[in-house]
């Protein structure tokens, strides 16, 4: 299965609040290719995004929040060994081919690791009020194809 | 509630099985006080955005996940009300051939469709149950178009949603008032009847004594969100707290005769499919008929739609379904359901007083049935005419014409790709006159205790192959009313 992700943001929305690493981490699992939102809108997007994320790990029952963050932390230590950098200082880019590889990558232990992130950043991400409203059509109206892939 | 409180009959829970429970008991004239761990909730809580409504309205958030063999989301409510605030109010009653497997299998007396007719009428006239009034939404269309293309049977599914506007809401709380969530009927009228509804009132344990039950220690927040301690002691005490909390809370309290071994649910794969034409599936009720022809064991049928739940399903292939998204306004949702065949089992956690452990193991069977399924819903939509089924399966891309689909009749889902949810479970207290087998006895009175009841979800001996609303309150009234002739 081809697993490139299109329309890699080059631009670092993170906020100072809350936990840098999650913010890191769900900026890199969305993308705004699909929407079309200011800068502003960008940023509150991903807060709303990263707040949800966060308020659902920490509502996991405590044994699987334990493997969780064991989970995570194994992460951030084979980013550190194999990039030589932690995760949330490594550039946009690389973060998105990073969480590609894990997300949907092979090893099905790594895709169950980023399913609460990964479905749950999205989730909310669409539930975003501006998302809702600034959705991108699809270029082709006449809808005589499938969907580009 | 002061520090220390009475009451004739305890309910624990206000859920379907409570508040048909408090509603039946409380006119009899009994002093009723139900207790019920979540919050209470006016209309302008519901209707919400996903995320709002999970943190209101959901327990854990939304975050409680059984774990097994493959993972599986579960959800249920956690508030005034309980999960019929946040269903699609679907009724369906129980198949005949369930019933008769209840009464062979726990000889469930009095049980049969005929004995529950009474009850199920009497629910049903209200909650206002009925089909929609209202011409069909698109993706209902689409879906009748490929039922019939198909010459499966099938058939719109009574909700009990009287006059619903198409608010699309459901799953977060009906803000028009339409769904008759237990919020809006059995509770007012047990208030109506005398019976005390304390919201933020948590049971942490039941208090024994002998064969009694004398009471229970309730956490209780007050107005300044400090919690507090209250001791209720009750002649009597139902618990209704669901299939999950039922089993977690007598096992706290060292009730554990076949209380939480014997856990059943309906795992659901969603699928997404995308049309020619705009249907705006975000913008009306979730498709409103379900395929019968394959049933008890696979039951096809709509899901709740919205663009976070659309990105949540697609989210399994994301990098491949991303531009999908754009095509939104083509989509809808539809699920392929199980009457599953595996092992669950429910525990308090060990370590966490506030979680409980939920472990389901799906069996091959199950596997093979969800693969017929997807199969079968593919086929049913490609006929419908989607362009384009997306399963919420990884690795596995959109299926796009009928040999793709049919691929699935004879290959088996890998269990370490498929996402899958339920909104169902049950049968963790089962009720019958087997002992061996049973928590309860046909009528709920827990076996070896005096004046312990089970009344919601967990006393179904097994999956009742659809929609478990119906059952459970017809059950439970039944429950009711043979309590109260025996004990009045």
């Amino acid at each position: 299965m081809e697993l490139t992700m299109p329309g890699l943001d080059t631009h670092d929305l993170r906020s100072n609040k809350g936990n840098n690493f999650l913010q890191a981490v769900v900026e890199a699992l969305i993308t705004f290719e699909t929407v079309k939102l200011s800068e502003q809108q960008k940023i509150q997007s991903l807060n709303y995004a990263h707040d949800f994320v966060q308020s659902e790990i920490q509502s996991l029952p405590l044994m699987l929040r334990a493997l969780f963050f064991l989970g995570m932390m194994s992460f951030r230590f084979l980013v550190v060994i194999t990039q030589g950098s932690g995760f949330s200082k490594l550039p946009l880019e690389k973060r998105k081919t990073i969480i590609q590889s894990w997300a949907w990558g092979r090893v099905a232990l790594a895709r169950q690791l980023f399913r609460v992130i990964r479905s749950t950043a999205l989730l909310a991400f669409y539930e975003f009020p501006d998302v809702k409203t600034n959705m991108i059509p699809p270029d082709d109206k006449s809808d005589l194809q499938v969907a580009p892939r | 509630m002061k520090s220390e409180a009475h009451a004739e009959v305890l309910i624990v829970g206000s859920g379907a099985g409570g508040a048909i429970t408090a509603f039946e008991l409380a006119s009899a004239g009994m002093d009723v006080l139900v207790v019920e761990e979540g919050r209470s909730h006016k209309g302008g809580d519901y209707g919400q955005a996903c995320p709002e409504a999970m943190k209101k309205l959901y327990r854990r958030r939304g975050m409680t996940p059984v774990v097994g063999r493959v993972p599986i989301g579960y959800v249920e409510g956690c508030c005034v009300g309980g999960s019929t605030e946040i269903n699609s109010g679907f009724w369906r009653r129980p198949l005949p051939e369930i019933l008769r497997d209840w009464k062979s299998g726990f000889d469930l007396v009095d049980a049969g469709l005929e004995s529950l007719e009474p009850h199920f009428l009497f629910t049903e006239k209200i909650l206002n149950v009925g089909i929609s009034k209202q011409e069909w939404p698109a993706s209902t269309r689409l879906f009748a178009k490929g039922i019939k293309a198909m010459g499966w049977s099938g058939d719109e599914i009574p909700r009990a949603a009287r006059n619903c506007v198409n608010a699309n809401a459901c799953a977060n709380g009906c803000p028009s008032g339409a769904k008759q969530g237990m919020s809006r009927t059995f509770l007012p009228m047990a208030e109506a009847a005398g019976a005390r509804v304390q919201a933020n009132c948590k049971v942490i344990s039941l208090v024994k004594n002998g064969s009694r039950i004398v009471g229970a220690m309730v956490l209780q927040e007050n107005e300044n969100g400090i919690s507090e301690i209250t001791k209720v002691t009750a002649d009597f005490v139902f618990m209704c707290a669901g299939p999950i909390q039922t089993p977690a809370l007598l096992r706290k309290s060292g009730i554990r005769r076949n209380i939480g071994n014997n856990l059943c649910i309906h795992p659901m794969l969603k699928v997404a499919a995308r049309f020619k034409e705009q249907i705006n599936a975000e913008d009306s009720v979730l498709p409103l008929l379900q395929v019968k022809e394959f049933q008890p064991e696979i039951t096809i049928g709509g899901a709740f739609y919205s663009l976070g739940h659309l990105a949540f399903l697609l989210s399994e292939n994301w990098p491949q379904n991303l531009e999908c998204m754009k095509w939104h306004r083509h989509i809808a949702a539809y699920f392929v359901g199980i009457k599953s065949t595996g092992k669950g089992y429910v525990r308090p956690a060990r370590f966490d007083k506030e979680s409980t452990m939920i472990r389901y193991d799906l069996s091959k069977e199950d596997l093979v049935n969800l693969s017929k399924g997807l199969a079968r819903i593919a086929s049913l939509l490609l006929a419908a005419g989607a362009l384009e089924v997306y399963p919420a399966i990884y690795g596995v891309p959109s299926i796009k014409t009928e040999d793709e689909a049919n691929r699935w009749m004879t290959e088996t889902i890998p269990a370490n790709s498929i996402s899958l949810t339920t909104v169902h479970a049950f049968s963790t207290c089962p009720i019958g006159q087997r002992r061996e087998l049973c928590a309860a006895d046909s009528y709920g009175k827990v076996y070896d205790l005096d004046n312990l009841y089970i009344n919601d979800g967990s006393m179904l001996p097994g999956s009742p192959g659809v929609g478990p609303q119906g059952s459970i309150m017809a059950l439970a009234r039944r429950n009711a009313l043979f309590f109260k002739d025996h004990h009045k």
